[in-house]
């Protein structure tokens, strides 16, 4: 009966039914029919309060906030002429830049979507107009927002953390060398394409241009450095930070960059809690999910599906990541989280994968799922912020989820990459 | 603009201006934690506990307006390929199972609101029901919103598709 419930969420979801409400009426109808015993439907307001009334899940908003306040203060435009100064001079920098300020905001952010558009807004016109070709511009672009969720702060982390009660921090440092790796193939890729296709560079900036560059930008390339080693050393809690880069970026945005009018404030915080809300209405929902989850023991069944397969954690990694990777093809990151993990983590567990790479991974993993076809988010963000046909775009950015797949393998055979830095935090 | 659409801007101003302003509630109760910890200690009891307050009525309060804005996740996948025709009656069909479960929802946090009366969150003296209103309240804005926009939608006021994907500050 309850596998039956499974089969009839998943066929509301896809047939296009709200995600957080195919997993409320599955958790309801798997109540009203339960046999064996009573429950009441009382359950299920508890449980999703008891979703979200966490404390750790208020970095959500925070960092949302953050990121929404960085793009509309001028700091993001700041990092790409800082960006531009000093590698403008490469061959097709306007690819590099997007990387580097991508990087740099990935720092701030936490979201993939958001860094798109604020990135994709001034670039991909610019490298049109310099003839790197529709695909290319809106794919490097896509490429670099993948980088978003993978280097802290991570809001896909934080959910992770909050579905398998594992820490918020070391799953943060656990994201920075992947997506290090990540950014440093982007780079060679770009330096590839260019190479091949002769795109143009521009002239050398000065000293005293790159000096006023990196001053002009200075503001904004603090805001990471503040996030990842006030977190780091234990000065601020992952909240905290949050709360802290929120405000740094208003005071900078307000004060500094003057790009932001106070005025606009009332709505920015709007739209950001707006935002927000669909995020951690997911996790309320997830809430009596998760009991359906244990009623049907799916968990278990999923366990000895893939045992009968291996034993070998990293056998058993791969399995889910093709598992996921397939998932990523039809549903969105955070709701893909949401529904299997429940299922997924206590497996992980159960094969002694160490919980801070299994989250990488599966987060890693699930992001790619924004790049590729047919709902990769990102690919559809870029062609809309760019204006450009979406073809082009998902052929040129087989390059980028080719080194991204690389990685993916890379972080599940090596655990140190994923689990070294963290293991620094006492 | 009729009288219900006037009235229903109406509401979601007000609601949106009271999200902004648990936002800036939000950020000052963490702020204020790092104050006390590091610098002066505040006359705060359990800050923990109104910053999850203020996050949960952000979430099913913001949740009630992006039903109404028509910005929720959803796959799709499959209706963005079927005719016009039927993607007008399955929209409406989801917005009667949606108001039905909103409802359930509803009428289930009632209890739960009336025993939070009787209980204290821990550190404070603030009742629990502060917490379980606020998906009372979030159900009972949700109800209005998906009333008004199924019977927009009966009247042909209402465009097919729900925007896809607009909660896209997420990943």
């Amino acid at each position: 009966m309850l596998i039956l419930l499974f089969v009839v969420f998943m066929v509301a979801l896809l047939i296009g039914f709200d995600v957080g409400f195919s997993m409320i009426l599955a958790a309801l109808l798997g109540i009203l029919f339960k046999q064996d015993s009573v429950v009441d439907i009382t359950m299920m307001p508890l449980s999703m309060i008891a979703g979200v009334d966490t404390y750790s899940l208020v970095q959500i908003p925070l960092f949302i906030l953050a990121g929404e306040l960085m793009n509309r203060g001028g700091l993001t435009q700041r990092l790409i002429d800082w960006a531009m100064s000093l590698i403008g001079q490469w061959k097709g920098s306007l690819g590099h830049v997007s990387i580097v300020t991508n990087f740099i905001m990935a720092g701030v952010s936490g979201s993939a979507v958001a860094d798109a558009v604020a990135t994709g807004k001034p670039l991909i016109p610019a490298m049109r107009k310099e003839g790197y070709g529709d695909g290319f511009a809106g794919a490097v672009i896509a490429a670099g927002a993948l980088l978003g969720p993978i280097i802290p702060p991570s809001i896909p982390m934080v959910v992770y953390a909050q579905l398998s009660s594992q820490s918020v921090v070391k799953l943060f440092m656990a994201g920075v060398m992947p997506g290090v790796l990540l950014a440093l193939g982007f780079l060679v890729i770009c330096s590839i394409v260019a190479r091949v296709r002769n795109y143009p560079s521009r002239p050398r900036a000065t000293t005293s241009e790159k000096v006023t560059a990196t001053r002009r930008a200075g503001w904004a390339l603090m805001m990471p450095l503040i996030i990842l080693f006030g977190i780091r050393f234990g000065w601020v809690t992952d909240t905290e930070a949050a709360a802290v880069a929120a405000l740094y970026a208003l005071g900078v945005s307000l004060f500094v960059y003057r790009g932001l009018k106070i005025g606009e404030l009332p709505k920015v915080l709007g739209q950001t809690a707006r935002s927000s809300a669909v995020i951690l209405f997911l996790l309320a929902a997830a809430g009596p999910f998760s009991w359906l989850v244990a009623e049907s023991q799916i968990n278990l069944h999923v366990a000895e599906m893939v045992r009968q397969y291996s034993t070998n954690p990293i056998v058993v990694l791969i399995v889910i990541n093709l598992f996921l990777l397939v998932i990523g093809c039809i549903i969105e990151p955070l709701p893909a989280m949401i529904i299997f993990l429940p299922a997924l983590i206590p497996l992980g567990q159960q094969l002694g994968i160490d919980p801070i790479q299994f989250g990488a991974v599966i987060v890693l993993n699930l992001m790619i799922g924004l790049m590729h076809p047919p709902i990769g988010l990102l690919l559809f963000v870029v062609s809309s912020v760019g204006k450009i046909s979406i073809t082009p775009v998902m052929w040129q950015s087989l390059p980028f989820l080719a080194w991204a797949l690389i990685v993916l393998v890379l972080t599940i055979v090596f655990p140190q990459i994923t689990t070294w830095l963290p293991n620094q935090l006492h | 603009m009729g009288l219900l659409d006037q009235l229903l801007s109406k509401l979601e101003t007000l609601f949106e201006w009271f999200i902004a302003a648990l936002m800036v509630f939000l950020l000052g109760i963490v702020a204020a934690m790092l104050v006390d910890r590091h610098f002066i200690t505040l006359p705060m009891a359990a800050p923990d506990q109104y910053a999850r307050i203020a996050l949960v009525w952000i979430c099913f309060i913001g949740f009630a307006l992006a039903i109404r804005a028509g910005v929720t996740i959803r796959v799709d996948m499959i209706d963005s390929r079927l005719p016009e025709i039927w993607r007008l009656r399955l929209a409406l069909l989801f917005d009667v199972i949606l108001l039905i479960l909103v409802v359930v929802l509803g009428v289930k946090c009632w209890p739960v609101v009336q025993i939070g009366l009787d209980q204290l969150l821990l550190g404070t003296e603030i009742p629990a029901a502060a917490t379980s209103g606020s998906l009372l309240v979030g159900c009972l804005l949700m109800a209005i919103f998906l009333a008004a926009r199924i019977v927009q939608r009966i009247r042909g006021k209402v465009p097919v598709a729900f925007a896809h994907l607009a909660g896209d500050n997420i990943e």
